[in-house]
């Protein structure tokens, strides 16, 4: 313990003696420090039992004041599903010359939903989470990953949705054991979008700004990762495609539509590529968020 | 209330050989803590924001002990409520540590936790959030409910409670984790005399259990009434440290003739207080 422990009032100072036996016992522990990454990441196992009760009752209660309640969870992609297909399909025409523009469009929709879904989340989250911090002391991290199990969560009836979409829609695609390549996928995906989520949810505390840009960032992934229209129709520059196809978004998507409609469990080398973005992004959020704990407790104006 | 008054032998300024250190063990050391914050203002309407560095805490030491429960008084913007968010770590001093025998528990009367949840599903978050497990709840629920005493409003959104209602609710979660370092920011005044005589008796226990509780606010009358001891802060400034009834009327005194408009006579009692309060530890006059 370097730091010297002082009495000082004013005009009375001098060293607080009968204290410092217990600071040095460490019966006195320092309050509001960081504690170490390792024993962070414990005290974020620990709070799992909140973390599921919050993330469930949320799920359940957020779309309670409307009159389709739950339903919209499903309602709001058909809907994007419906505009998007009518648009770029029908008069657009972009689906030429494209053997199952439906089944292309609904997995490129509802899993990039899921993704802009996450960052939006982040934005938002701890900024939501005010009043909880505010009274309670638990680890920060507790929040978005909160927000990212309740995200996850919501998936399980939309990628029911999705399957069974692709496969009743002509032209059917029919589930083969390639569908079971789906959930390792979405695994890696969800801890890439965590990292991610960590490093948003971070920084838009700060600077709320982050949000406004964030609505720009979706709208332009949306268009560079392949979401509603193969970009390679519409891209010839050789450096721009290969931006496009480093991109993580655009990568598991394109591994989504490899397991579900080609029936081929992708190449080996996209998998790396996939687990490498989804480990380094949940590593480097998971550090970018823990040195920022302290932040969460500032009031900021 | 008198009965929340027990002998305790507070920790007293250097020299004094009063000053036990073995009989009663320090929960809370706060070590040269200062907290300054940057402010935003704006002169006339369409002037330019300007950036300017407010105090809100000057640099200040103290010890709390076991069974003591301290008042924070002082006016509006004193830096009470500044020093207590630093005690609970909920945000960092901008110099000095504060240490802590536990992790101490804030009880702040802000806004409500989830407003869509009912009373019920609060319950189980903040218990869950304060690290309590599944097996718990059942337990504490039933003594936050008790506490809390807000009949069957228990089962219904957070958003339909009067304020004073979600103000109880949020002090008996936070007692729930049987807390043995309790700060708790103006959150007395709400509730009848039956809530006021429950809630009392919840500290009262926490007290007993070796803990230590800290009350921010501004009613010298309250300071008076539920605590042992008392430290007064003006603008970030320390005043006085000692007896809650002797620290209590000082202050009272003084706030009255700021009321009264009585700017001079007020200067002139803050000025006295500073001096008596960088004596050392205000004992009871007995008065």
């Amino acid at each position: 313990m370097a730091e010297k422990i002082y009495y000082a009032r004013e005009g009375v100072s001098g060293e607080l003696t009968d204290v410092v036996p217990h600071v040095h016992s460490g019966r006195l522990a320092p309050v509001g420090v960081r504690v170490g990454a390792w024993r962070y990441l414990k005290n974020v196992w620990d709070r799992r039992q909140y973390i599921w009760f919050d993330s469930h009752t949320k799920v359940r209660t957020q779309n309670s004041n409307h009159r389709l309640g739950s339903l919209w969870l499903l309602a709001k992609p058909v809907l994007d599903i419906a505009f998007y297909g009518v648009l770029f399909g029908l008069v657009l025409q972009v689906s030429r010359g494209m053997d199952n523009f439906l089944a292309y469009l609904i997995i490129g929709i509802l899993m990039f939903q899921y993704m802009s879904g996450v960052l939006n989340g982040a934005a938002s989250v701890m900024i939501q989470g005010k009043p909880m911090m505010r009274a309670f002391s638990f680890p920060r991290m507790a929040l978005p990953i909160s927000m990212m199990v309740r995200q996850t969560m919501q998936m399980g009836a939309i990628v029911a949705v999705m399957l069974v979409g692709i496969a009743v829609l002509p032209p059917h695609v029919l589930p083969t054991v390639s569908w079971l390549a789906f959930v390792p996928v979405f695994a890696l995906n969800a801890l890439f979008l965590t990292g991610l989520a960590l490093v948003i949810a971070r920084y838009a505390y700060v600077v709320p700004d982050i949000q406004q840009l964030l609505s720009f960032v979706t709208r332009v992934l949306l268009y560079a990762s392949g979401v509603i229209f193969p970009i390679e129709r519409f891209v010839e520059h050789p450096l721009i495609t290969q931006i496009i196809q480093a991109n993580p978004f655009y990568i598991f998507i394109d591994l989504y539509r490899e397991v579900l409609m080609r029936g081929s469990f992708g190449n080996l080398e996209t998998w790396l590529t996939a687990a490498a973005w989804a480990v380094g992004a949940a590593v480097v959020g998971f550090f970018i968020f823990w040195r920022a704990e302290e932040v969460f407790g500032r009031e900021l104006n | 209330m008198s009965s929340t008054k027990r002998t305790i032998i507070p920790r007293v300024a250097p020299g004094n050989p009063r000053i036990d250190p073995l009989s009663q063990q320090p929960n809370i050391l706060v070590n040269q803590v200062s907290v300054d914050y940057p402010v935003y203002t704006q002169r006339g309407l369409r002037g330019r924001r300007v950036r300017k560095i407010v105090h809100a805490v000057q640099p200040l030491s103290f010890t709390a002990h076991e069974g003591e429960f301290i008042g924070l008084v002082g006016r509006n913007g004193s830096g009470k409520s500044s020093l207590l968010r630093v005690i609970a770590g909920l945000e960092s001093s901008t110099t000095g540590t504060v240490y802590a025998s536990a992790r101490p528990s804030l009880v702040g009367v802000g806004a409500a936790l989830n407003q869509e949840l009912t009373g019920r599903q609060n319950i189980a978050l903040g218990c869950l959030a304060m690290g309590l497990k599944k097996h718990q709840l059942v337990e504490a629920e039933r003594k936050v409910i008790e506490l809390a005493g807000i009949g069957e409003a228990i089962d219904r959104p957070m958003r339909t409670y009067s304020s004073g209602m979600g103000a109880r609710l949020r002090f008996a979660i936070s007692l729930a984790a049987k807390p043995r370092i309790m700060l708790i920011d103006e959150a007395l005044s709400t509730g009848d005399a039956a809530y006021a005589e429950r809630s009392a008796q919840a500290m009262q226990e926490v007290l007993d259990d070796a803990g230590t509780v800290f009350l921010v606010s501004h009613a010298a009358q309250t300071i008076e009434d539920l605590c042992n001891r008392a430290i007064w802060l003006d603008f970030g400034e320390f005043v006085m440290d000692g007896d809650a009834r002797e620290v209590a009327r000082k202050y009272r005194w003084f706030a009255h003739n700021l009321a009264q408009g009585d700017e001079a006579k007020a200067a002139q009692l803050l000025a006295d207080a500073k001096a008596l309060g960088a004596q050392g530890y205000v004992q009871d006059s007995g008065a």
